[in-house]
């Protein structure tokens, strides 16, 4: 009952509760709908905290039974302490712990995402084939857009139309239809997924066991 | 050539030729630029989630502001610590339980108000009322996407006939959609290409 | 096949990075045209009236930077020209370092003051439950700005409770985070929100652009070129503009050579199979 029970029967009354006062703006609702907001930050805050401490935890347990590659993780746990160790040592304005954050975490993440910019020519070039109607339609959206949202489209014209103007129309109409359509369709998924939640048919969230 | 006297952006330069060696294979220096990054990241966004949520978020109103009703979230919050704990981790579901059901709960209302009816409400406009010909055109080709793609997605009747007519115009216009955001997936990841070249040619070398 | 395939991907890597590096050590100057939605968005700023308090939403990580700092600096140096009030905040903990950087940077090159023209509130978890909360009060989603100030002591905050007081919200995402301000903060509490998103997020607000949820949008360098061009300063998004052109016409020129090779070889194997998902690698 403590274990499953009393949870779903808390996400139940949370989430009604959180519907009601989008309708009744009564200053004890508002007051109320402030708490659970306020409430709910330091809790996502603390899921954050506990996510980082079982990264720890996985790096530590690798180390501990030397799995391979477990020179890797001791890379990881140096550098995570130290970071910890340079705010709070040095506090987190100046000192060491910007610092790293500037020469290590800025080129390392750019750099990591930026090769997708190798790996989606290759792909483009491999996998983007005119195999059918509706797969030449999709190439010829990609390649308008892709030269008319550059300066070089300005200057290329089709039968009298700069791909400038045929890129902008297509992001304003066919785009913007198909992304309406989706909006509106992941909408009401979003709403059918929030509500089998707060009555209690979707209870994934509570995780296995008792 | 003025390269940098900074030892900060050496070091941030061979960080980032060690993350492009990936492109030769996967190797060590790869490994340990990547393992590094982890680490400096974890430990970067720990920091700030106990400064901002311990901190800011519960120390500051609770006991400098004495707003007693932050002792609630203190609980909770410290229930969020059972997860860690395998005998008592089913205490965290009362925080989780707590998190989603609000989550869930503010965003019925918003959700259909922003994402359906303002949406809905915008695409039934006046298409014919837009001054040019091509405007009239354009206009309607819009609301018609909008209600084919819809249509496409409706799968409570077999698309046949009027609906699977309906539906094909539907995947023409998915599929100019998905070409536009090829295109501009393109682009975005050539701009993070840019953006490392700029570095090492201008921020580390000099040449820019 | 298997060193075909490698020969070919080293090929095209080695292409990408020529047509980036060339054009960035032989600028060509192109010039770019200015998209309404990026009009929108500096128009709004324009008409702002002097002094406006500015909510910047720095929602990004380093992952990101090449496209939206580029274009958070063009705005900010729009928005201190109008001695606009700037509160510098963020909901994702890697984009304090960003922020900080950013908007020192700017308010030093201006000569704005901390705490009288600028401010930065740091990070906050959980986004929409901040985005709500601000339209109460932004002073119980930050207490103190990021260094430990109450909020209420600094001059600039005087007069300023919730999204009623707030002139402008301008979120730069690489996220659904700008679909969640114009879902909370605006039809909720109706503040005016403004974008600048990376291209991939971009494409997907044209809808709310149209539904007047959204003020505009800058949408990847592009955006940010224009903006430039609009302010008449010109940055890293000017600058990036002819690298972008060139590896773009290298990327269509692959696919174009990918095509003439798939039609090639459809057209020797005419009997294969039509419905295969992959044609053969290079």
């Amino acid at each position: 009952m403590f274990r499953r029970t009393i949870p779903t029967i808390l996400a139940f009354v949370v989430g009604v509760f959180m519907i009601v006062q989008f309708f009744v703006p009564h200053p004890v609702l508002q007051t109320l709908y402030n708490m659970v907001l306020d409430w709910k930050q330091v809790v996502f805050g603390c899921v954050l905290i506990v996510g980082t401490l079982t990264l720890v935890r996985h790096h530590a347990v690798r180390i501990r039974f030397r799995k391979q590659g477990y020179g890797y993780s001791v890379i990881a746990l140096v550098s995570l302490f130290a970071m910890v160790l340079a705010g709070a040592v040095w506090g987190i304005e100046k000192g060491p712990y910007p610092w790293l954050f500037d020469y290590v975490q800025i080129p390392g993440q750019a750099t990591m995402f930026s090769l997708l910019g190798f790996f989606i020519a290759t792909a483009a070039y491999r996998s983007f084939r005119a195999r059918n109607v509706t797969a030449t339609l999709l190439l010829l959206s990609g390649v308008i857009v892709m030269l008319g949202r550059v300066p070089a489209g300005e200057h290329i014209a089709v039968a009298g139309v700069s791909l400038s103007d045929l890129a902008t129309w297509i992001l304003d109409y066919p785009n913007n239809a198909a992304k309406r359509g989706i909006l509106i369709g992941v909408g009401l998924g979003m709403t059918s997924t929030a509500l089998k939640i707060i009555i209690g048919i979707e209870r994934s969230y509570l995780g296995k066991g008792d | 050539m003025h390269p940098s006297p900074d030892p900060g952006i050496w070091l941030a330069a061979i960080l980032t030729l060690a993350g492009f060696s990936f492109l030769w294979r996967d190797n060590p220096f790869f490994k340990v630029m990547e393992h590094m990054l982890v680490g400096v990241s974890a430990g970067y966004y720990l920091v700030q989630y106990a400064y901002s949520a311990l901190y800011k978020k519960l120390y500051v109103p609770l006991v400098v502001q004495g707003n007693l009703l932050f002792a609630g979230c203190a609980i909770l919050g410290l229930m969020v610590f059972a997860r860690l704990f395998p005998k008592r981790s089913w205490l965290s579901r009362y925080p989780v339980a707590f998190y989603v059901a609000a989550g869930a709960g503010y965003s019925i209302p918003s959700t259909i108000q922003a994402r359906v009816v303002k949406q809905m409400q915008v695409t039934m406009v006046n298409f014919l009322d837009q001054g040019s010909v091509i405007a009239v055109i354009s206009g309607f080709l819009l609301f018609l996407g909008v209600v084919t793609v819809l249509l496409y997605f409706f799968f409570s009747a077999e698309h046949r006939g009027v609906l699977g007519a309906a539906s094909k115009i539907g995947i023409v216009t998915l599929m100019i959609g998905f070409g536009a955001s090829f295109g501009y997936t393109v682009m975005s990841r050539i701009t993070l290409l840019i953006g490392r070249f700029q570095f090492l040619l201008g921020d580390w070398l000099g040449f820019l | 096949m298997a060193d075909s395939s490698r020969m070919t991907r080293t090929i095209i890597y080695w292409g990408v990075a020529l047509s980036i590096v060339i054009p960035l050590l032989r600028p060509i100057g192109f010039t770019t045209e200015v998209s309404s939605q990026v009009r929108d968005v500096y128009d709004f700023i324009e008409a702002m009236p002097e002094n406006s308090p500015v909510i910047m939403s720095f929602d990004y990580e380093p992952a990101t930077l090449a496209e939206l700092d580029p274009m958070a600096e063009a705005m900010l140096k729009h928005l201190f020209r109008k001695n606009a009030r700037v509160m510098g905040m963020t909901l994702l903990p890697g984009g304090v370092g960003l922020a900080e950087n950013l908007l020192r940077q700017e308010a030093a090159a201006a000569n704005m003051e901390y705490g009288h023209n600028w401010l930065f509130l740091g990070y906050v978890p959980d986004g929409t439950a901040a985005m709500l909360r601000m339209g109460e009060n932004v002073a119980m989603v930050f207490p103190t700005d990021q260094y430990g100030t109450p909020l209420d002591s600094f001059p600039m905050m005087r007069g300023v409770k919730n999204y009623r007081h707030i002139g402008l919200v301008i979120c730069y995402s690489s996220t659904a985070m700008p679909q969640l301000w114009a879902q909370y903060a605006h039809d909720r509490y109706g503040a005016a929100v403004a974008v600048g998103a990376t291209a991939v997020e971009a494409v997907r607000l044209y809808p709310y652009h149209d539904s007047g949820q959204m003020v505009g949008f800058l949408g990847g360098l592009k955006g940010a070129a224009e903006y430039e061009t609009l302010i008449e300063s010109p940055g890293d998004g000017i600058r990036g503009m002819d690298a972008q052109t060139i590896s773009h016409v290298f990327i269509v020129v692959m696919i174009i050579l990918g095509n003439v090779g798939y039609a090639a070889s459809t057209w020797r194997s005419k009997g294969a199979p039509s419905g295969r998902t992959h044609a053969p690698v290079a």
